[in-house]
Formats: structure tokens, C-alpha cells, sequence
């Protein structure tokens, strides 16, 4: 499996392409949706971050650290997200996969999986942040027919608009709009669409910077929900070569046989 | 009275004006000292830390450009490096920039391997150090003590565990003063990264040369594609904050002088087109052109060496301001040796001689006959 | 004139012409003067004549359009170094004192020494010897502002004096001045004169002025327009 530094940038919306830099304007639409997809592919990474929730109002709260560890390859993605501090999230685990292009499923649990587990809905906000499970495995970059729709200026950074939609019904996110800097390869910019075209979150890349493999990730960002609430997101810390530890997802093997015999998934 | 006090006399008898050019070089100057102190301090503070440890080599990955390298797995590199000539310890070290309870600044939160010759440099001022491996004790640096209002015994939540406080240290470098120490398995815990390290750290014997060191780093390079042996200057010189603080630093060294140079010209220039009548005088009476150049760059360089000399003073002062800030206590630990300090005043001259030439030239080619007319 | 007459000159020019403004105006057209050693010289004529264009050029402030000045014989073209010329053979007096305004008297007079080699005290201790023989003792500290006329033109001679040098142009010296200034200054700058051996050449319009030189040379449009008295 090709190794990319996928960790930061497991973060959806913060990720750089493992490939050489291309120029956005020579490729088409469903190429760099591709190379966003296959740049997501990771044996491993590690990554740990302070989310900031900013009120409508401005008021601010203090933060809340979290960690997520996960693999991603062509045929899906497992993560675990866990509760850092403060206390109330503590160990608080979440854990969620996708096998090829089929549902996102998620389920909950405290301390460990041994203790037991609830079906978690993967569009729930990761500790009443902005911070949506489904958002990070980006299946919008499997979408079919991609288009590109002009081009964009995001914090001084020139970017090319992609259109990606979705059919099916069942699908929370009918449709994304990601403004991509076509040569640091990042989406600078994520509009997530409903099926009645209301914009439900944006992400923004504010800050980025170089990892040890020399590719761009980035560093803060942020995430603006329907009710302009903003999530401040900062990466503190990351490891884009993580030895996933045996048991990590110990809990989704648990819930497969559930979920092999039930429709409890959002797709 | 002589040239000088002639000089000194023409610059007083405009005091705004002087003032302002000497308030502008001085800013310049701060501006220059104050960041080069910081960037040059950093560096030192870095290579400090590393060689007060007693650290003859480092092996880390190629690539690393941050204050602290990106982890890896060392087991496999641990073992190889022990089996190289003269080396008596290879030690793990993990690092990483925390915040330690929920409104305290982010610190440094160091994994060194316990009962590694890494210890022995820390002066144990209060409390105790950590005893097993893997009892859940932390020491601190007497900056970060104070930083994070903790004493000996008072509990620290890093990265959502808690952990007390068992000791407090102090160490030559302030890195190290400002920071959390911890046993290397306890920070590969926290930090999810199970026998990974930022860097080894090798101690040679005695009886190491610099061409043992020369074959080190050899064979580290032969041997263990992707890492390299160097020594802790040459990391620090190739930590990317370093090198942008360093550029930063001599941008700011350019600007200023540019900044400064055309400041004394605009006023050296003034100055001579006011004074262009008592330039004839002198010149009537038999003063030399060279004496006219001299009068002239007397004044600019005692504009700017006067801008340079307050110029220090403010630097060092703001540095001095910055490092007892709350937010910035332990992170900065300016160095201003005397040859830098000698080589601003150096360039201060420089400016004065710079921003003086072409209206010292001006005033030296002027003819007396005009210039006695000149109102 | 003859310029050959004086082979005792200390100052000769020989055609001297000056022209300005590409040669449309002439302040000096076809001079020929002779000075000796010790002589007080009065050039008068009207304003404009060229007086103090001679003057100039005679100091080296100006160089000719054409023509030749020698120096005790010495051509002003092989000097190499005017402004060390001046400062060791000629003192100057203008009209307008030319004094600088934020020294003081004493400065005044010392900053002419600026630059020579070995000056330092001794200079200091000249100057005030010969304010003090100017009558302005008590004025050394005192800045031109605060002088009279009589007393800035006697600062301005002791600055004229204090590099000893051979000749004194002096550019319609009393020209600000009062009569009874006027006359002291000039009793003063030719006792001084006299009494040093110096040869001194005098611009004015002042009869009274020129009555006391030992020769007079007229000026008009450029030229000489008189012969010249004949040397006591």
C-alpha cells in the first residue's frame, strides 16, 4: 500500500497528495479527485489535536484535545478518534470504518471495547465540536463525474474549484465543493452540500506546513457549521508513520457481525 | 575645537532632526539586535541542551528540519549504533511541545531513557527524582516550576493523564529549565508512540578522536540508510526555525541598513544644502576637501553610531521584556556576545559612512565662490 | 599695464579674463596687474566693474576663463592643492563678515586651523592673542549674533590672520560698516598691514577707503580704465 503523509491530513479536508506536484489547470477533474483519494492512503498515522469551539456570539471555550489513529487504503478505512481532556471526554473512544465505497459505520464506548459498545451515528459531532466522523473519510473524492467550476482565491492561495454530487438518496451530503491548491495539492476550501443544497459546513485550511516528508499539511483549520458555530482546529502533534497497535480496532470487529446481519449504517 | 567637536556642534544645533534620524537608526538597530540575539540565542539554547547532556553524536533521520526531529522507530538503529566502536551509551530521546493543564503555556515535554548518562547533567534542587521506569512522576525544570505554579508533590495532567510532580531540576540550558522530564517509556506511552524516539543519543569513551567521530558518521551513512550521524550543532543548524529566525534576522539586518543608510542621507543631505554657505567659508579659508568629507562623515557616523549605541541598549532591553513575559518565559534566551555587539557598532559606522558619501562628496566639490553666495 | 614693470611682484595676471553665461557676460575682459610684496592695493570702481571677480580669482576661489595669475612667479595652474594654497598664503575679509554663525568669536578664528597638521592648542592660544590685539578681549565667547558689525569684521580678520599668510584680499571690508567702525577696522587692518609686511588688496568703493592705499587700481566693465598710480 502506498504510504503517503496522510496523517494530518487524514483530516479530510487537509489533504496533500503523495504524488509530484501537477498543475491543477493540465489535469482533469476526475484525476485530481484520484489523487485526493489515493493521497488519503495511510498503513498508519497518528495524529493529535486542540479544538477550539468559537459560539456565534465569539464566545470561546477552552479546548479539548483529542487524538485519532486509523489505516486507509483502496479497499476502505478503520480510525479511532479518542478523548484527551478535559475530563469529560476522557477516554471516550469512537471508532469507524468503510469497506470499499460502502457505508460509514461508527460505534461509541468508554474506556475499552471489552466494556461494550453502542452504534454511533457517524454525522454526530465528534465531541460537540464541527468535527464530523463521516467528514473524515472524505467518500466524496469516490464520487462519480467530478467536474471543475472556476477557479478560487482562498487566503492568498489560487485554488480550482471541484463540483462532486452524489445520487444517492441515502447519502447525508449530496454535494461537496472543494477549492484544491492545485500545486501544494491541498483543499483549501470544503463546502458539504445537503440534498436541498444548503450548505451544512465549510472548511478552511488557515495555516499549514511542511512535514517530515516534505509534503504540505495542514496545521490549523477551521470548520463553520449551519449554525456558524466554529470549530478552531490545531494539530499539535502527529506521526505519519504510525505502527498501529494490535486491538486498536477491536471494537469494530466486534460490531461487524452486527452490522453484517442489520442496515444500521448511513451510507 | 576641533573636527569633532565641530561635528558634534552642527548635529546639535538641529536637535528634531538629529533626534528623529537617531530614533530611526536606533529603532533599526533594536530591531536587528533584539532578533539576532533571539535567533542566535535559540541556536545556542538547542546546542546548549544537547551538550550539556554530554552528547558526542546524534543519529536521527535525514530530513529533519524541526527543533526536534520527527519520531522513529529505534530499536533496530539502537541496536546497530551499540555495536559501533567506542561507543559507550545509545539513548532515546522523545520530545514534544505540550500544553500541561488547561491555562498553562505549551512546554516541552522530554522522554529520556531512565538511568541514561542523559540525567546526569540536571541539578536536583527539590523533591526527588522518578524512581521506576514506569511510576507515573514527572521532574521539572525550575522555570517551568514557576511557569506552571508547581512544587514538589503537586500533580501535572499532560496529554490527559495525571502525573506528579516529583522533583525539580536545573540545567545549564534554559530548554531544558523550562521543561518536563519523564522516563522515555512514560512519554512513548502518552504520546502513542511505543519505541519511537526523536533522536539517539551516542556517547563515545574517552578515547574517541574526531576521526572515530569522522568514522561514525561514516558508517551511520554506509550502514543505516535514511538516518545520519551529527553533531548537536549540526542539527541545530539544520532545524528549520533556526534557519528562518537566522534569514529573519538578516533580512532585518539588510532593511535596517537600508533603512538607515537613506535616513542618514536624507539628513546629511539636508544638512549640506542648509549649510552650503559655511562649506564655501570653510573652504575660503583654507579647509581641504578631504576635511570637508571628514566633517561631513564625522556627523553621519556619530548620527548612527549614537542610533547604534541606543540601539543596543533598546534591543537588549526588549529582549530582556520578552523573556520575562508570561508566554515567552523559557522559549527565548538571547545571546549577545561581544563580537556581534562590536559587529553592529561596526555597522553603524558602515551606515554613517554610506549614508554620508554622497552628500559629503556634494559638499566637497562645491565652489567656494558659489557657495559663499549661496542663501 | 606693463605686468613685467614689478619683478618684485608677489602677485602677477596676465589677460585675465573671466566670462559667464557662455561667454555673453564678461566680468573680467583682458587684466593685467601686477602686486608687490608689502603693498597695499585699493581696486575701485562702480558695482559690476569686476572687482571682486579679480579678488576671486587672485584667491584661487575662482578659476579664469583665460589668462594667467603667477604667484611669486609660480603659475596658479601647477597648484595642485587650492584650498592648502589659500590656507597658507592668503586671508580673506568680505564685506558681509562671513562669519559662521554657531561658533563663537574664538571659534570663528580657530576653525581656520582646522586640518592643519599639528594645530591644537598653540592655535587657541594664537587666536586669543590676536583677538585681544582686535580689542575683543571680551567677546571671544560671543557669537556673531550678539557682535557688532565692527566687531564681526575684527573677528573676521583675525580668522584673515591666523594662518599668517603673505597676502589679505579684502572684499569691500567696511562696506557694513559705520563711518567710525569703518575707520577703525581700516586703521586696524592697515597698521596690522604695515606692521607684517603683508600685502594687502583692497576691493572698495570708498574714496576714503582708497585714499589710504599705496596704489589704486580702476576698474570698469571688466577692464582697467585708468593707469595705475605709480608705487611710492
Amino acid at each position: 500500500m502506498r504510504r503517503v503523509g496522510a496523517l494530518l491530513l487524514l483530516m479530510v479536508l487537509t489533504v496533500a497528495l503523495g504524488a509530484p506536484a501537477a498543475c491543477g489547470d493540465e489535469l482533469a477533474p476526475a484525476a485530481i479527485a484520484e489523487a485526493m483519494r489515493q493521497a488519503r492512503y495511510s498503513d498508519g498515522f497518528a495524529v493529535r489535536m486542540n479544538i477550539t469551539l468559537v459560539a456565534p456570539t465569539g464566545q470561546r471555550s477552552l479546548p479539548i484535545k483529542l487524538s485519532i489513529v486509523g489505516q486507509m487504503d483502496a479497499a476502505g478505512g478503520r480510525l479511532v478518534i479518542r478523548g484527551i481532556a478535559p475530563e469529560r471526554i476522557r477516554n471516550r473512544f469512537i471508532a469507524a470504518e468503510r469497506i470499499g465505497a460502502g457505508p460509514i459505520r461508527a460505534v461509541a464506548y468508554r474506556e475499552s471495547a471489552a466494556a461494550g459498545c453502542a452504534q454511533a451515528d457517524p454525522l454526530m459531532p465528534v465531541f460537540d465540536s464541527n468535527l464530523v466522523v463521516w467528514d473524515l473519510f472524505a467518500p466524496w473524492w469516490s464520487w462519480p463525474e467530478p467536474r471543475m467550476v472556476g477557479t478560487a482565491r482562498v487566503a492568498e492561495d489560487d485554488c480550482v474549484n471541484l463540483r462532486l454530487r452524489t445520487d444517492s438518496t441515502a447519502s447525508p451530503i449530496r454535494e461537496v465543493v472543494s477549492c484544491v491548491d492545485a500545486n501544494r495539492h491541498l483543499p483549501l476550501r470544503t463546502q458539504l452540500f445537503d440534498g436541498r443544497h444548503t450548505l451544512v459546513r465549510t472548511v478552511v485550511v488557515d495555516e499549514t506546513m511542511r512535514q517530515e516528508s516534505g509534503r504540505i499539511a495542514a496545521r490549523k483549520f477551521s470548520i463553520t457549521g449551519a449554525d456558524q458555530a466554529v470549530s478552531e482546529i490545531e494539530v499539535y502533534s502527529g506521526d505519519e508513520d504510525y505502527h498501529v497497535p494490535a486491538g486498536t480496532f477491536a471494537a469494530l470487529d466486534t460490531a461487524a457481525a452486527v452490522w453484517n446481519h442489520a442496515n444500521h449504517a448511513i451510507p | 575645537m576641533n573636527l569633532l567637536s565641530l561635528a558634534f556642534g552642527n548635529i546639535y544645533r538641529r536637535p528634531a532632526r538629529a533626534g528623529l534620524t537617531v530614533s530611526a537608526i536606533s529603532l533599526g538597530i533594536a530591531a536587528v539586535v533584539a532578533l539576532t540575539g533571539i535567533a542566535w540565542g535559540f541556536e545556542a539554547s538547542w546546542q546548549k541542551a544537547n551538550d550539556a547532556r554530554g552528547t558526542d553524536l546524534i543519529v536521527t533521520r535525514i530530513a529533519s528540519e524541526n527543533a526536534m526531529p520527527s519520531p522513529f522507530r529505534a530499536e533496530r538503529v539502537q541496536e546497530a549504533l551499540k555495536g559501533y566502536p567506542h561507543v559507550r551509551q545509545v539513548v532515546g530521546l522523545l520530545s514534544e511541545m505540550l500544553s500541561v493543564g488547561e491555562n498553562s503555556p505549551p512546554v516541552f515535554v522530554f522522554g529520556w531513557a531512565s538511568g541514561s548518562y542523559l540525567w546526569d547533567h540536571l541539578k536536583l534542587v527539590a523533591g526527588r527524582w522518578s524512581g521506576a521506569d514506569t511510576e507515573p512522576v514527572v521532574v521539572i525544570g525550575s522555570l517551568a516550576a514557576e511557569l506552571l505554579h508547581k512544587r514538589v508533590d503537586d500533580t501535572l495532567e499532560i496529554e490527559g493523564q495525571q502525573f506528579r510532580v516529583a522533583g525539580i531540576f536545573e540545567s545549564p540550558a534554559v530548554i531544558e529549565n523550562g521543561a518536563v522530564v519523564m522516563s522515555l517509556t512514560l512519554a512513548q506511552q502518552i504520546l502513542d508512540k511505543p519505541g519511537k524516539v526523536n533522536i539517539l543519543n551516542v556517547k563515545l569513551d574517552e578515547s574517541a578522536a574526531e576521526a572515530d567521530l569522522a568514522a561514525f558518521k561514516a558508517r551511520v551513512h554506509d550502514t543505516l540508510p535514511g538516518f545520519v550521524a551529527i553533531t548537536s550543532g549540526e542539527l541545530v543548524g539544520k532545524n528549520t526555525v533556526v534557519r528562518i529566525s537566522k534569514a529573519m534576522s538578516h533580512a532585518t539586518i539588510l532593511i535596517a541598513g537600508l533603512v538607515g543608510a537613506l535616513v542618514v542621507f536624507n539628513t546629511m543631505l539636508m544638512s549640506i544644502n542648509e549649510r552650503t554657505r559655511e562649506i564655501g567659508i570653510l573652504l575660503t579659508v583654507g579647509w581641504q576637501r578631504r576635511t570637508i568629507m571628514k566633517l561631513v562623515f564625522s556627523e553621519s557616523v556619530i548620527l548612527t553610531l549614537a542610533g547604534g549605541l541606543i540601539g543596543i541598549v533598546v534591543g537588549i532591553a526588549i529582549t530582556g521584556i520578552l523573556e520575562h513575559l508570561e508566554v515567552m518565559r523559557g522559549k527565548i534566551d538571547a545571546v549577545f556576545s561581544p563580537a556581534f555587539l562590536v559587529g553592529v557598532v561596526g555597522l553603524c559606522v558602515l551606515l554613517g559612512i554610506a549614508g554620508g558619501l554622497f552628500p559629503a562628496l556634494k559638499a566637497a566639490r562645491l565652489r567656494p565662490a558659489q557657495a559663499l553666495w549661496h542663501e | 599695464m606693463n605686468t613685467e614693470s614689478f619683478p618684485d611682484a608677489i602677485v602677477r595676471a596676465r589677460a585675465l579674463a573671466l566670462h559667464f553665461d557662455d561667454g555673453e557676460t564678461q566680468a573680467l575682459d583682458g587684466v593685467d596687474i601686477a602686486i608687490r610684496a608689502g603693498e597695499f592695493v585699493a581696486v575701485v570702481g562702480p558695482s559690476g566693474c569686476g572687482k571682486s571677480s579679480l579678488l576671486n580669482i587672485i584667491g584661487t576661489l575662482e578659476a579664469p576663463t583665460t589668462g594667467e595669475v603667477f604667484f611669486r612667479a609660480q603659475p596658479y595652474g601647477g597648484i595642485r592643492d587650492p584650498s592648502l594654497f589659500r590656507r597658507q598664503h592668503i586671508g580673506f575679509i568680505f564685506q558681509s563678515f562671513n562669519l559662521i554663525p554657531t561658533l563663537n568669536a574664538l571659534d570663528n578664528v580657530v576653525v581656520a586651523t582646522i586640518g592643519v597638521p599639528g594645530a591644537g592648542s598653540d592655535q587657541v592660544a594664537r587666536a586669543r592673542e590676536l583677538l585681544e590685539k582686535l580689542g575683543l578681549r571680551d567677546r571671544m565667547a560671543h557669537f556673531p549674533n550678539k557682535m557688532s558689525g565692527g566687531e564681526r569684521q575684527r573677528v573676521a580678520i583675525a580668522r584673515a590672520l591666523i594662518n599668517t599668510p603673505d597676502l589679505i584680499l579684502a572684499d569691500e571690508p567696511t562696506g557694513s560698516l559705520d563711518s567710525a567702525n569703518s575707520a577703525a577696522v581700516l586703521t586696524l587692518l592697515t597698521d596690522i598691514q604695515k606692521e607684517r609686511g603683508l600685502t594687502l588688496i583692497m576691493a572698495t568703493h570708498d574714496p576714503s577707503v582708497s585714499a589710504r592705499a599705496d596704489r589704486i587700481i580702476h576698474m570698469r566693465d571688466g577692464k582697467i580704465a585708468l593707469p595705475q598710480d605709480p608705487a611710492p
